[in-house]
């Protein structure tokens, strides 16, 4: 007996489930991944070893993802600071240390929960400065790959016979590139700065 | 490293994979189960490909712009990146083509190989996404909002400006938007532009083509060959359908093997072949992967007994 290898209405239901899922990121990365920058000079305001940052930031976003699961908060920045708060909270106490910063108010530390915030008015006019600023201070060999994939359009095999290095490299350096420039493109490069 | 280091190293390795071309959907559930696997890998996937989508917009840096781009890293990095800078201007410089409207100083190109896509984030907002094997040039003129579809399929997502009318031309044809969503295909002999919402002007100036102007509202597919132009109604659901290739499938409906098979032949290298006339009209249904063609084939082999012959560089489907 043959059985149908494609089943349509299976399909069809996990395209469903896979678009409340989607509903979910399309917010995620509207909403809160603009808020990185402001998030991470909040973090560091609270913790001050550097190298734990971006850790705490992806803390921050596992907890807000999870919540939004359940119910997309009405306000991400508001929902988004808070839970920075409480990571941050938790952090100190597992750590038994109590810096000072930590307990601080977010008034103190500058952060409006109500207001939409400058992140998304801004970000149309300065994306392209901050991926550029982004781009510059990516390392030389990932940058030259990134440069030909997007701003040059090339495709990977395009890449691969202009450099005359192997895929495997071209794989690698992009792979580096990529993870780089997403941190590089949420760091503002005047907050004291990451190590590097 | 730090764990989030660690979970990003791997995220970007898969948007590598991705963009590799020969998606396959293997690779997808591959995909899919990670993703799925914990929060923490979604989200760094997502952040990845946010930034790395918008990088997109890199390409919007203009001539004078991209020299002082190149110009700022002194010493080794400078000497590839400036030859492949000189390679591209020389490359956009000889470039043919008669449209002399077309700045060729100032247009930049974009292009997806077989079975790839590309997502053209530009500065106002809009959104262009490119199917496989498609060519596409934005010119820096007219504020970025004039680009040519040379070849292939692309979305359109338009942020609406009555100053600065977005035009999209393909062969003899004009699309103009007015606060638009649309999606245009081109084929050999013939162009078809969807519209899903908003409204858009398309334009034919060709001199034969008897209607050489309408508005396209929501739901209208205006279909233009060189001799000919009619505009047809189709519903919303069978419009999404045609967005498919967007998440990386195609839909079909009632749809002839022989049609099914020159529809995956877009998105891949290993050709289907179907020359018998009986075999090619027997039709199918389902949702497949774009680059999946073996979904299509056991379905042939398994409901209609045909038999499937790979040939190494192309799969023929007999009787």
């Amino acid at each position: 007996m043959a059985e149908t290898p494609d089943n349509s209405f299976d399909r069809a239901e996990a395209l469903e489930n896979s678009s409340v899922a989607s509903r979910v990121d399309d917010w995620f990365v509207r909403e809160v991944l603009p808020l990185e920058t402001s998030l991470r000079k909040f973090l560091r305001r609270g913790w001050r070893n550097e190298a734990d940052i971006r850790d705490l930031c992806q803390d921050v976003y596992v907890a807000v993802y999870e919540a939004a699961l359940k119910e997309i908060p009405a306000s991400a920045r508001a929902f988004t600071f808070v839970v920075a708060r409480n990571v941050l909270a938790d952090r100190v106490r597992r750590a038994q240390i109590v810096p000072i910063e930590a307990v601080a108010d977010l008034e103190a530390l500058g952060v409006s929960v109500d207001e939409p915030g400058p992140e998304r008015a801004a970000i149309a006019r300065q994306d392209l400065r901050k991926l550029q600023a982004a781009l510059e201070r990516l390392p030389a060999r990932w940058q030259e790959v990134v440069v030909m994939r997007k701003v040059q359009g090339l495709s990977l095999g395009e890449i691969v016979t202009r450099l005359g290095i192997a895929e495997r490299t071209v794989s690698q350096h992009l792979t580096s590139g990529i993870a780089a420039l997403a941190n590089l493109f949420h760091d503002d490069p005047t907050d004291q700065g990451e190590q590097s | 490293m730090t764990r989030a280091d660690e979970l990003d190293t791997i995220a970007a390795q898969w948007i590598v994979r991705r963009e590799k071309g020969g998606w396959s959907s293997a690779d997808q559930t591959e995909l899919d189960n990670w993703l799925a696997a914990a929060p923490g890998n979604r989200i760094a996937y997502l952040r990845l490909s946010d930034v790395w989508n918008r990088a997109g917009r890199l390409k919007a840096l203009d001539q004078p712009a991209r020299r002082r781009f190149f110009a700022f890293r002194r010493g080794e990095t400078l000497k590839p990146l400036a030859r492949v800078a000189a390679l591209f201007v020389l490359a956009a410089a000889i470039g043919a083509g008669g449209y002399a409207w077309f700045s060729r100083s100032t247009d930049t190109r974009y292009a997806t190989g077989i079975g790839e896509r590309e997502i053209i984030s530009l500065a106002d907002g809009s959104r262009i996404e490119l199917n496989t094997q498609t060519v596409l040039r934005l010119s820096h003129e007219a504020n970025g909002r004039i680009v040519k579809l040379e070849s292939g399929q692309a979305y359109f997502d338009i942020k609406h400006d009555p100053a600065h009318p977005f035009i999209v031309l393909t062969g003899q044809h004009r699309v103009t938007d007015i606060g638009t969503k649309f999606e245009i295909r081109t084929d050999a002999n013939q162009v078809q532009v969807t519209l899903f919402e908003g409204s858009a002007q398309f334009e034919s100036d060709n001199a034969s083509v008897t209607r050489q102007n309408a508005i396209l509202v929501p739901g209208d597919v205006a279909v233009a060959t060189a001799a000919s132009m009619r505009i047809v109604r189709k519903p919303t659901q069978k419009l999404m359908a045609e967005l498919g290739w967007r998440h990386g499938v195609i839909v079909f409906d009632h749809t002839t093997l022989a049609d099914a098979a020159s529809e995956f032949n877009r998105y891949n290298r290993k050709k289907l072949i179907v020359t018998d006339p009986k075999v090619a009209k027997l039709t199918i249904g389902g949702t497949f992967q774009t680059t999946d063609t073996q979904q299509l084939t056991q379905l042939a082999r398994d409901i209609f007994g045909l038999t499937i012959e790979d040939r190494g560089q192309d799969v023929v489907i007999s009787r």
